[in-house]
């Protein structure tokens, strides 16, 4: 099934659940976002999936989309490094006169802790401010104290209305490298 | 049989009696709704889209053809403007037509027609469903200055939809008015209109995009046509009403999309003496850019 292998991910890292933090020592070599499922409402026929599905691999980064109508959720896979954020998907998807609700996300990013808030610097201008998920079994004290600078990977949910920046309820957690080089 | 893009006394004819309404053409070069009746689906931003469209009327005097290019252009997600521009007609020679039109999307084949669509509403509570309400708007220019002995003017379109679109069912209702203009004390009749759709994809065709999108739908067209004025005078072999109804199909892929259907007259009571109609049909091909 085309769109199995990606619908098939997110519920499993939620299955699964983590206890504390894992840490992987490999280097991090791709922030950004790395991939999205993106719930959409009103979509009900081919054109309207052909029009989401042109938009959004007209945004730089875009490798791949997978729209499946009768789901209701457009799947992206992303290229290492890419520029793209949760409001550009949105926008376009609004574009094409439809509505975009809740969205998981998987994303490689710098920790930083602004306003006693922790947030995922993606790149410039893309971030991702992190709370504790509703699902999740995190130690979030553990997390806050975390080196700003280090890399992580989460995966979590971005509700309909996400704020600014956007709010990641997080599900997972890794840690990929202790303490970026400058940071 | 006579193919000809000049303008001859019946095709002249039988574009007034024809006489669509500038808004359609922009709300069905979307390809998302049915082939005669009113849809609300608009263009995304930026989005193109072609429909070339073939046309047949059957009255008591024989059949006649035209074929019809329309470009859609998404301004925004919610505003669509259109383009409907004649290319050819066909067919036996009519001297004595029904004032009628052969789907109210749709613009006559004597008539280049501008059209604006304003999705004002829009609501889309789960996936797969939306509602929403469209407001058309339009204006046309006729190619020739008579039309079976009536000076044409150019003419206004305003039509209101509302609908409902999901992955099984779909429905519209709504309803509009052309107005033709005074030329030299010569006038084509208003044109009100009525259209209901009721629509269905079945479960075969449910199967996920990529995979082939058909549905069917079941049309009802209803209209009121006023008595031309000819010479300042009303002409008592013009207007009156009818109501036809009849099955359609679209079948989308990708970007294409092709679509058909008939409809047959319900009731008609025309004024004076008038050709009957036995049916009207259609048939479109869409693309997307």
């Amino acid at each position: 099934m085309k769109h199995g292998k990606t619908y098939q991910i997110f519920p499993a890292i939620c299955a699964a659940g983590f206890l504390s933090i894992l840490v992987i020592a490999e280097p991090a070599n791709a922030d950004g976002l790395l991939e999205v499922e993106q719930t959409v409402f009103g979509m009900d026929c081919a054109p309207c999936a052909y029009g989401v599905e042109k938009s959004l691999l007209g945004l730089p980064g875009v490798e791949k989309v997978n729209v499946s109508l009768n789901l209701g959720k457009v799947s992206l896979t992303l290229a290492p490094q890419n520029p793209v954020t949760i409001q550009q998907i949105r926008r376009r998807i609004r574009n094409n006169g439809f509505t975009p609700r809740e969205a998981h996300v998987r994303a490689l990013g710098k920790l930083v802790h602004r306003d006693n808030q922790v947030e995922l610097v993606l790149g410039p201008g893309s971030v991702l401010r992190l709370i504790p998920g509703t699902q999740a079994d995190l130690d979030w004290d553990e997390i806050r104290r975390l080196e700003p600078g280090n890399i992580v990977e989460i995966a979590g949910q971005i509700a309909t209305e996400s704020g600014e920046p956007p709010q990641v309820s997080v599900i997972t957690l890794i840690l990929r490298s202790n303490r970026d080089a400058s940071g | 049989m006579i193919f000809s893009c000049q303008p001859s006394t019946s095709v002249i004819l039988l574009a007034a009696l024809l006489a669509p309404t500038v808004l359609s053409s922009a709300a069905h070069a979307d390809g998302h709704g049915p082939v005669f009746g009113l849809a609300t689906p608009t263009l995304g931003k930026g989005q193109w889209s072609s429909d070339t469209a073939l046309m047949q009327v059957e009255t008591g005097q024989g059949s006649r053809y035209m074929a019809r290019q329309m470009l859609g252009y998404g301004i925004s997600e919610d505003l669509q403007a259109g383009l409907s521009i004649p290319v050819g007609r066909w067919g036996d020679e009519m001297t004595q037509v029904p004032r009628t039109r052969l789907g109210t999307m749709m613009g006559s084949f004597g008539d280049l027609e501008a059209s604006i669509l304003w999705r004002f509403h829009r609501t889309a509570p789960a996936v797969g469903t939306r509602y929403e309400s469209t407001m058309l708007l339009g204006i046309s220019l006729p190619t020739e200055k008579r039309r079976s002995g009536v000076n044409v003017g150019p003419a206004a379109n305003i039509g209101l939809v509302t609908g409902y679109a999901s992955r099984t069912w779909y429905w519209w209702l709504g309803g509009g008015m052309q107005r033709y203009f005074d030329d030299n004390g010569g006038r084509l009749g208003d044109l009100g209109y009525v259209s209901a759709v009721l629509g269905y994809r079945p479960r075969l065709f449910q199967r996920d995009y990529p995979n082939p999108d058909w549905r069917i739908f079941l049309e009802a067209i209803g209209e009121h046509a006023r008595r031309d004025k000819i010479a300042g005078r009303l002409n008592p072999d013009s207007g009156g009403n009818k109501i036809l109804v009849g099955p359609s199909v679209l079948g989308l892929y990708g970007k294409w999309g092709i679509s058909g259907g008939v409809l047959f007259p319900a009731h008609a009571d025309t004024n004076g003496i008038q050709t009957d109609e036995k049916y009207r049909g259609k048939f479109i091909v869409t693309y997307w850019f």
